[in-house]
């Protein structure tokens, strides 16, 4: 006979947060009505999750966006900025934010709750998630450098279509007349990744999200997410099983934080906090390595401390805002 | 720990791949100076003029006056709006980190070396500082003739716009066309060509 699992602190409901997080973000309802973005001093700053900065009700800055619009104009500032804001994000909260904080997460999410056969995770989508790195060099970092145009948000990015492309072109008559090819190929892949969604739990996270992969880059370090009671827990793997994400253990790259093993766990070894989750007393060299994570987390504060002050003192604040305050052609699918 | 290290070497990339910290200061960056106008009658009294904040700002349209202004351009000549209102003006609003602003450039520039009479082609950025319109200027070998920037002044009230390039054929002070988003130099010539009467 199975133990009854052990009561968790679960993270309290998780869609509210993430609701919560999408209307703080988009909070200019007035943008909506008028067709009309937000031009005020708070689109200097970035928010974690992936939020077009062309949406008419954004108040602030996607740091996906404002990292390419500053790679484009790279040669001639560099974006420390923007830079030490993404750092910081990624030190404190890692793939929480995938999970949390993110708007079109939450878009996602919710598609996902629509009752049909569903695309369970494999060997063949552990191996598609690493496709987000290919579009993370190709579209964020050699596009923007090289051919000086925001790869993703042009090409690719359906949460520009979604909050930027569709409304604002259904608000404007003007920009209609601007729509092209580039604007079918962004509905049409908006179009493919929401019906995907449905079969395919966070199909566009997964495989294809730039952000999720500069994250996930942090999850050893992330200060704050889920963690395994090292003295609780039995490796009987039920909380890889239940989880939706193609991850190998709680807390890898792919974990978004989401909270599903929480509940899983019979031993009740999983939860949310800021303990670290390294230290186990069976496996070799436990202070060593706690010692060289605390060493980690200090030298990537400071780091993420030093660029955002230097990207402050040198008008890294004004130059996302002075982008954020214009509509974006290429994330509207008009470039 | 992999995947940190290689964090560590993407920002080396991107900040080997970047500029000269020089540039980097937007807020001590020199901006265009703004020399005081020469008294001469005026063509149209009640003229917006950016440079003394007088006038109502306002969304411009086809077949409204021209807001007054003055740059100095890279070359260390004035530009003035007023001066040209006995002749034909391409006012481009663009910046360097917009790309189809950056991909229209060549185009401007070849219409500026068609040297039509009484044609003027004027770009001046909305957000860069003065020393990164230089730099942008020197390494695509344009013209400094044609360059300034409207940051830190009031230019860009006068001229709102939401987007991007945002360019405005100006014949004898008034806007004729207004085209938001980058055009060719066939369009461009075209509507040159058709406001002067060719």
């Amino acid at each position: 006979m199975t133990e009854e699992p052990k009561k968790q602190s679960r993270f309290p409901k998780r869609h509210y947060v993430q609701l919560m997080a999408a209307v703080l973000y988009n909070c200019n309802f007035r943008g909506f009505a008028e067709g009309k973005i937000y031009k005020g001093d708070t689109k200097g700053v970035c928010v974690p999750g992936l939020n077009c900065y062309s949406c008419p009700g954004a108040v602030a800055s996607c740091p996906l966006g404002s990292l390419q619009t500053a790679l484009v104009g790279s040669r001639y500032r560099i974006p420390y900025y923007i830079l030490g804001t993404i750092l910081l994000f990624g030190l404190f909260l890692g793939r929480f934010v995938c999970g949390f904080l993110c708007p079109f997460g939450l878009i996602q999410d919710l598609l996902h709750k629509i009752p049909v056969p569903k695309i369970k995770k494999s060997r063949v989508t552990r191996f598609l998630s690493l496709f987000k790195y290919v579009v993370l060099f190709v579209f964020v970092l050699l596009i923007p450098l090289w051919k000086l145009a925001p790869g993703f948000c042009k090409y690719i990015c359906p949460a520009g279509t979604f909050e930027a492309g569709l409304p604002l072109v259904f608000k404007n008559a003007f920009l209609r007349t601007l729509t092209g090819r580039l604007f079918t190929w962004k509905v049409f892949l908006l179009c493919v990744f929401l019906l995907l969604c449905i079969f395919c739990f966070r199909a566009f996270c997964r495989f294809v999200c730039p952000l999720g992969a500069i994250y996930s880059f942090f999850q050893p370090v992330a200060i704050f997410g889920i963690r395994v009671d090292p003295d609780r827990c039995t490796h009987c793997n039920a909380c890889v099983a239940a989880c939706p994400m193609d991850i190998k253990k709680v807390r890898d790259r792919e974990c978004i934080h989401c909270g599903q093993c929480v509940s899983s766990c019979p031993e009740g070894a999983i939860h949310y906090g800021f303990r670290d989750s390294v230290i186990r007393p069976e496996r070799p060299f436990q202070e060593s390595r706690r010692l060289l994570l605390l060493i980690l987390r200090v030298v990537l504060l400071l780091t993420g401390a030093a660029l955002l002050a230097a990207g402050l003192f040198g008008g890294g604040f004004e130059d996302v805002l002075n982008k954020a305050i214009r509509i974006c052609h290429e994330c509207i699918g008009i470039g | 720990m992999t995947g940190l290290l290689l964090v560590f070497i993407l920002c080396a990339a991107v900040f080997t791949s970047c500029g000269t910290p020089a540039g980097n200061d937007i807020t001590k960056a020199p901006t265009s100076e703004v020399s005081e106008p020469t008294e001469k009658p005026e063509k149209f009294p009640n003229r917006p003029n950016a440079d003394r904040n007088t006038g109502k700002k306002k969304e411009l349209a086809e077949g409204d006056v021209a807001p007054e202004f003055s740059v100095i351009l890279l070359d260390g000549t004035t530009f003035r709006m007023s001066d040209h209102d006995e002749g034909t003006v391409l006012l481009n609003f663009w910046a360097t980190w917009c790309g189809p602003c950056v991909k229209e450039m060549p185009d401007l520039q070849k219409l500026a070396n068609d040297g039509i009479e009484g044609f003027t082609v004027c770009c001046l950025s909305v957000s860069d500082p003065i020393t990164d319109v230089k730099q942008f200027c020197s390494q695509s070998s344009y013209s400094e003739s044609l360059f300034s920037t409207a940051a830190g002044t009031s230019i860009g009230d006068y001229y709102p716009s939401d987007y991007i390039p945002y360019t405005l054929l100006i014949k004898d002070g008034v806007i004729k066309k207004i085209y938001v988003g980058s055009r060719t130099y066939q369009d461009y010539r075209k509507d040159v060509d058709s406001v002067l009467g060719k």
